[in-house]
């Protein structure tokens, strides 16, 4: 039963998005070479050829399905404005093509061009073709950093009412209390956070989520940034510190940016980019609370599978998983970890 | 209750194996959902053969902390109320050391190969 009605949903939803694209590109547009990818449940993917007359173009469409009072992403109209006006300064990202509207019925959503490349960090980290990739990383990374953080805030207005905007900290602390479990670790990270905070620095646009995963890599270079459901306006050290976090160095503990390169490295790239000079004992912070972020990321996947109906493994797992995180946290607060 | 063989820490991993040895034989998009599976299946069973011996602990720790008796869950909320408001600012060394101790617990029980060596524990 549970097949048959997911391929009802799937028809349903490949013909949303094939009268979608004849809406906008003629009756004659077609949809085909049509990929359904399964990671990253929290929206619905679609990869497609987009075909007019002799001409066809690899789109990936993207409708969002989480639907809580407490959602922590940036609603798709904004995540496609922000992709839209990056775009417009030739930064690498995505081509933002059109978003969904009420007549398309396909929720709320957009639908973007297709980057080639590959984006599973298992085989980034260790297949030989992206070796020169992987050389040139760190460069690239602060380079892209260097390169966003330097956008006119302006353009990025509407932004300012996001609660990472207004206070990272209480953003964090309001969303682990919508999850109504006690975690002390977590309390530990955010009351040393909140005694903690750096002085105030240049607010820039944050990208919330640059990290391998997020990232579509070619052979030898960063092809383009996915994912921009947290960006903000804040410290652009933020960003240099969760790609930074332990959470995200996949096991290559003893190389902290990405697990591929040294912090010097990106640093250096950073300021030589046009970025601020990166102070160690601040980038730091951003590391810590990029640990205590993760651990509140992984007790929301668990909230939603036990509460609200978004049932999987992998959340359930999450939810047992922040202990590691919560362990990974005091362990660099208390210096024994890097 | 009475109840044959075999354990319940031997049923969980009966069913563990299973999914251990089926998983070579699903499709690719199936097999990262069963290492999973197979990965919550072991949590069960540590949390069947040591959590009460965790449990236990946890609560020692925490009444020595509060200097009172009490349920861990209640101690626990309190705890991080008095955290978040900062009354453990200047006991802050000591808080640290008693929510590390709450945590490892945890990870003993998630994943005991992600402790570090100082608190591994003997004879598991």
């Amino acid at each position: 039963m549970k097949k048959r009605s997911n391929e009802n949903q799937l028809g349903k939803l490949l013909a949303g998005l094939s009268a979608a694209v004849r809406r906008r590109f003629g009756d004659s547009a077609k949809v085909e070479n049509i990929v359904v990818p399964t990671l990253g449940a929290i929206n619905r993917t679609i990869i497609f050829d987009c075909v007019v007359g002799s001409q066809r173009r690899r789109m990936v469409s993207r409708e969002e399905t989480y639907q809580d009072i407490c959602n922590p992403f940036l609603r798709p109209a904004r995540q496609f404005e922000v992709m839209r006006i990056v775009h417009a300064h030739g930064f690498p990202v995505p081509e933002p093509i059109f978003m969904y509207d009420d007549q398309d019925a396909m929720g709320e959503g957009f639908v973007t061009e297709y980057v080639e490349g590959e984006t599973m960090p298992k085989r980034i980290l260790r297949d030989p073709a992206y070796s020169r990739a992987r050389d040139r990383f760190a460069v690239e990374a602060g380079t892209l950093l260097a390169s966003l953080h330097r956008l006119d805030t302006e353009q990025f207005a509407f932004l300012e009412s996001e609660p990472d905007s207004i206070d990272p900290v209480a953003a964090l602390r309001n969303r682990l209390d919508a999850y109504e479990e006690s975690h002390p670790a977590i309390e530990l990270g955010l009351r040393w956070l909140e005694r903690n905070r750096p002085k105030r620095s240049r607010r820039v646009l944050v990208h919330g989520d640059f990290r391998l995963g997020n990232l579509m890599i070619g052979e030898t270079s960063i092809r383009a940034v996915l994912d921009w459901e947290c960006s903000h306006i804040g410290s652009g050290l933020e960003d240099i510190g969760w790609l930074c976090a332990r959470s995200w160095r996949f096991g290559n503990i003893d190389r902290p940016v990405g697990g591929i390169a040294d912090r010097a490295t990106l640093y250096a790239a950073y300021a030589d980019a046009g970025g601020e000079r990166i102070d160690p004992e601040e980038a730091r912070y951003w590391e810590i609370m990029g640990l205590v972020r993760w651990a509140i990321i992984n007790v929301m996947q668990a909230y939603g599978h036990v509460h609200r109906g978004r049932r999987g493994v992998t959340f359930a797992a999450m939810g047992r998983n922040a202990s590691l995180i919560e362990y990974e946290l005091l362990m660099t607060m208390a210096g024994h970890y890097d | 209750m009475n109840q044959d063989r075999p354990t319940l820490d031997e049923l969980i991993r009966t069913a563990r194996e299973f999914v251990d040895s089926a998983s070579a034989r699903l499709p690719e998009e199936l097999k990262y959902e069963a290492q999973v599976a197979s990965y919550l299946l072991a949590i069960a069973e540590r949390e069947v053969l040591y959590g009460a011996e965790h449990a236990w602990q946890d609560n020692q720790r925490l009444a020595a902390f509060f200097g009172t008796a009490g349920s861990t869950e209640e101690m626990i909320a309190s705890l991080c109320a008095r955290i978040r408001e900062g009354r453990c600012d200047e006991q802050w060394d000591q808080t640290m050391q008693l929510v590390l101790g709450l945590v490892v617990s945890k990870v003993a029980i998630v994943r005991p190969d992600r402790l570090h060596p100082m608190h591994a524990i003997q004879g598991r």
